[in-house]
Parts: C-alpha cells; structure tokens; sequence
C-alpha cells in the first residue's frame, strides 16, 4: 500500500503539471471547472439504471460528494422511477455435467430479463470479473452471493469438480469482490486452519445488526470446516464453522471453538458429504453412506454456527442422492425439499404448527413434461432418474442421467418445463446478483 | 368599433412582425459583437427575461462570462432553434438530425463541450443545456471508475480509508 502511495504521489509531483502545460492548451476547460451544481445535473442523467450512478460515485472526491448530497437519490428517483435489483445471474459450470466455460472463466453473467435497469448496458462487459488478483495456477471459484456481493475461494486451475466434497477441498484463501465497483478483498485462510477440509463458504450480512445492506464495509463469510484424524485406529471426522467479519473494529476471523459438537459422530468419508442447500439461516449436507441406516443429514446453523443432524421422513429421504435432492428457501422464504423419485420432480413442504408433518405440495412427471421439447427423446428417461444440477426459488435445473448435455429447467411457480431458456446453457450453480443499494454507498462516502 | 379592433389587431400584428425581425447584439467577454434576430436571442432565458423587461435593447448585451468562439457555437444552436419553427414531421426531423451532428462535433472537444455547457448553464438555453449534460452523461454510461478517471482526465484523490476499502487488503486474524 505504501509503495502504490508513493507511486502516485511521484506522479502527481512529477508529471502532472508539464502535462498540463505541454499536451492541454492553459485555457482548456477541464470537468473539474464544471459547477457542482451542473455535475448534478449531468450525473442525474446516468439513469434509469443506478448501476452507472454508483461506479461515477467513484471516480473521485468530488462526484462522490455530489451523488452522496442530500437530495441528490432523491431527485435521480423522482427522475428515474425505482429500478429492479436484481440484475442477472452469475452461471457457473459443474465439470462433472459439462466441460468448462471457454477461457477458463469460472462464471458467466447473464442478465435477468426483467431486469430493465440494465438497458442498453454490456452485461458481460460491465459484470466482468478481470479486476481479481491474478495468481498463477490458481482461479477464483465462485462459492456464494449475496445482495451486490460474491464469494471466490481458490481453486487450483486443473482439477475437475463434482458436486461431492473431493479430498482436495482444503480451506483456502478467499475473496470477496463488488463487481459493480470493481472492488476486493481478500481473506487469507487462518494458518492454523490450512489443513482443514472445507465442505462450504457462505456469504452472510454483516454482524453490525443496523439493517444496513450487505456491503463490502459489512458482510460475514462463513466456513463449514471438517478435520480428519486417527482415533483407536479409526478415522474420526470433525466438523466446525469459523467466521469472517468485515470491518477494522472487531473484524476478521473467530476461530472455531474447540470441542465443538462432540456428540456428532459423523462417517469419516468427508467425501461422501455433499452440500444440498439453503432454508431458514441453515445449511444442509446430504450424506452418502450405506452403512448409515438413519439417514441423517447435516445441519449448520448460520446463527449459532453450530452443527447439529437432521433425519426427514422416508416418504422425503427414499433413495436419497445428491443429485436428486435439494433443499431451498422457497418464493416465500419458507424452506422446501426438491426430490426426483422415478423421474417425478415433487415439491415437499412443511405444515405449520404442531407436528410439523411434510407434506407433497407439487409433483410433475418429467417424461411427460420434457416430451416435445426441442432435442427431447424417449430414451432420456427410460431408465435413471434424472439429475438436479442446480436449484432456487424460481427454477430447477435438471438433466436426463443419459445425456448431460441437454439441460432443462422446471418453473417452479408454474411447474411448467422449459429447455430453451438461456439459463438452461450451464451446468451448474447460477448465484444471483442484486445491484447494491445507494444506502450502500451512502454509508461508504460519508 | 370593428375597424377599430381591426387596426389594433394589425398594430400589434406589425410590432409582432418587427419584434421578431427585430436584431440584438450580443457582445463576448473580448469584446466582439454579434448580432442575431430576437427570435435567436430569445432562446436564452437570460436575454428573454432581459428583453421583456425593457431592458438596452438597443445597446446590446455584453456577456462577460462567454468567449467568443463558445458564444458563436452557442448562437449557432440558437439561430438553428429560435429562427425555425418545426411544423412538419420532416422540419422536426431535420432539427433532430442538427441536433445529433451539432452534439457529435462537441463530444469530439471534450473542453469546448464544457465550455458551451457552462454557457448554456449562464444563458439558460435549456435545450441546449439538455443536450450537452446528456453527452457528458453518455460518456460516463457504461465505464468503470477507472476508465471514468481516464476519460475525463480526474486525479485519483480517493483518501487512504477509501482505498483501504479499496484495493488489495489481505485481512487475517
């Protein structure tokens, strides 16, 4: 930091002024000569979509004081109407489904349709992700998103991904990245915490309570660590969650207490673990394992970042493998259970009140459903249960076992089955991504 | 009384017909006259409210805050607006595409862009001050920091706690 303080300060001795004198006319007028009030006006016009109006916030002092002015957001509402937040996708490709993005690129944006705040703007200009610190042999891996924000860990460049925890997970260096702005942090992994295995990073808001956006001033990373050891000849597997804070007072990492959940005993295939979903502030991890009769499954709660063991009901967990199995926080944020069980796509959701009973809420019979669509045949659902690739409250995507490469998504609104959809070109996550609120920014400039 | 109200009607008519003809001198911050119909002048808010208060017609306005060659790109536009009534669609067309070529000349004179900008601010010429804030605003669309940094010739002068938000702060406990 320094040193980049200091080449800029030799810049600012050495050549501003005889570039001003030589290249620039004495009387030419520069945008620092316009009033203030006329740099309102002009940045008032960036609109509709905020997205222009936040990375001008950052050009300098001086623009970021006049976008920050009271009154200015609300004269660029007034003038622009409320825009729509989320602005697109950030896809990724699971290379146990289809080959890597071209270029190596660990994530395509692909704009949300009703998305008008985005018009007339290059997505994948705009959402690129080449301001992340190159490192050689090594490619950010995107693992989570929230509001404006998105979660890399490191992965070594060569090795090929399944949705199981491979034993190459290692908790590594992360980073967290605004795209809008161009704007990173990194988190150096806790040396004392390199040779744990990592079976998730989430990003979370930030423990300031304040109900202020996520930012990058204020967000939390949190990490599902699993440690393996010997014990009477066994081995033992053990898992705990740190977090990382934001914020130069109090950030940083809280190291997991030792001892943690003892009394889970859990097989000691790490690899058979493999992350299922999201609901209600948990996390889920399905696991593999014949000899487990229970089928339990394995719980972290973001709040109290402690682990605990979940068993559902046979009519939920019959056949439980990781590719027929989701778990998300449904349109009304209440949590849901994808399954496929001999090719139907059901919907499981929980009663309220006492007993809690899981019942069907929708089912859609993917062989009936697919037939017609574009490339669709018969053999792709004959024999094996089709594949949940990715899913999320608006849509789940699916593939025929057979044939990986023809992907297809199920509305779950509408349950209605689609093929065509851009979404349905990627074989993997898509982590959606919002554009940050000017509260934000308001926070950031003061 | 009907010729009465007849020959006022074309009294007014006639002061109408030499108001509009009437010529107004606008003098630059170097001194150099230029003279323009009313109709011209009246495009600018300043001189408008000027005029209408009977205000040195004749003597002419000095403009101490436009030079010469931004006054005389500003009364281009003026002469173009106040002088022409668009009455078809292909007299508005024809506007717009003056409007179009007239701004793309300026966007090529960043500082000269400013200038005419600052004028038309001065003068209250709000369709050319629409014009030029969009064009400005245009060039900003779609840029990252940087290359708005780059584009307009701004200093980084982000403070040390702006850029340790910033750039590339590994934190660890």
């Amino acid at each position: 930091m320094a040193r980049r303080r200091g080449r800029r300060a030799d810049k600012a001795n050495c050549c501003r002024a005889p570039r001003k004198a030589k290249v620039v006319p004495a009387a030419a007028t520069s945008v620092d000569d316009v009033p203030d009030h006329l740099l309102e006006d002009i940045l008032l016009r960036l609109g509709p979509s905020s997205a222009c109006l936040v990375r001008a916030a950052y050009a300098c002092k001086r623009w970021r004081r006049v976008v920050t002015a009271a009154g200015f957001l609300d004269a660029f509402r007034a003038l622009h109407g409320a825009h729509h937040r989320v602005a697109g996708y950030y896809h990724t490709v699971d290379a146990y489904y289809a080959p890597a993005l071209p270029g190596g690129e660990s994530s395509i944006f692909v704009p949300s349709s009703s998305s008008s705040s985005l018009a007339g703007v290059d997505c994948r200009r705009w959402f690129s992700l080449d301001f992340l610190p190159a490192s050689d042999g090594f490619s950010w891996e995107l693992a989570d998103s929230r509001g404006g924000l998105l979660l890399f860990s490191k992965k070594r460049r060569t090795r090929a991904r399944s949705g199981y925890a491979a034993e190459g997970d290692f908790f590594t260096d992360l980073v967290v990245c605004e795209p809008l702005t161009r704007r990173y942090q990194g988190i150096l992994c806790p040396a004392d915490l390199r040779g744990y295995r990592c079976i998730g990073v989430f990003l979370l808001d930030g423990g300031d309570g304040g109900g202020g956006d996520i930012s990058l001033s204020n967000f939390r990373v949190l990490c599902a660590l699993y440690d393996l050891y010997w014990l009477n000849n066994r081995h033992i597997g053990v898992q705990s969650a740190c977090v990382f804070s934001s914020g130069s007072h109090g950030g940083g990492w809280r190291l997991p207490k030792s001892a943690v959940a003892d009394d889970i005993q859990l097989t000691a295939r790490f690899n058979a673990m493999s992350f299922v979903g999201r609901a209600g502030g948990c996390f889920y991890w399905g696991i593999d394992d014949d000899d487990d009769e229970d089928g339990a499954m394995l719980v972290l709660d973001e709040t109290t970042t402690e682990f605990s063991l979940v068993t559902f009901p046979d009519s939920i967990r019959e056949n439980y493998h990781m590719t027929t199995f989701r778990i998300i926080a449904g349109g009304d944020g209440a949590m849901r259970v994808l399954r496929v069980i001999g090719n139907d796509l059901k919907v499981f959701m929980q009663l309220a009140g006492s007993g809690g009973e899981w019942v069907l809420e929708k089912l859609v019979r993917l062989p009936e459903a697919a037939r017609g669509l574009l490339g669709h045949e018969e053999r792709y659902f004959e024999q094996n249960e089709a594949m949940i690739v990715a899913a999320n409250a608006e849509y789940v995507l699916l593939t025929p076992s057979v044939e990986k490469t023809w992907l297809f998504s199920v509305e779950l609104e509408t349950m209605t089955v689609e093929h065509h959809h851009e979404r349905n070109k990627y074989a993997g996550v898509a982590y959606p991504y919002e554009l940050p609120l000017l509260r934000a920014l308001h926070a950031g400039g003061r | 009384m009907a010729s009465g109200s007849g020959a006022a009607a074309a009294a007014a008519d006639a002061e109408e017909k030499e108001s509009g003809s009437r010529m107004i001198t606008l003098t630059s911050n170097e001194g150099k006259a230029f003279v323009v119909t009313e109709a011209s002048a009246r495009q600018s808010a300043t001189i408008r409210s000027m005029v209408d208060d009977g205000g040195c017609v004749d003597k002419g306005f000095p403009l101490p805050n436009v030079d010469s060659k931004t006054l005389a790109r500003v009364i281009q536009y003026s002469d173009e607006h106040g002088n022409k009534e668009p009455h078809t669609v292909d007299e508005r067309a024809a506007l717009a595409k003056f409007d179009r070529d007239f701004i793309a000349e300026l966007d090529a004179d960043k500082a000269f862009l400013y200038d005419v900008t600052m004028a038309a601010n001065y003068l209250h010429i709000q369709g050319l001050l629409a014009l030029t804030t969009q064009c400005v605003a245009d060039t900003i669309k779609g840029k990252t920091p940087e290359e708005i940094r780059t584009a307009f010739g701004i200093e980084y002068d982000l403070t040390a706690q702006d850029e340790k938000e910033i750039k590339e702060e590994d934190t660890h406990a």
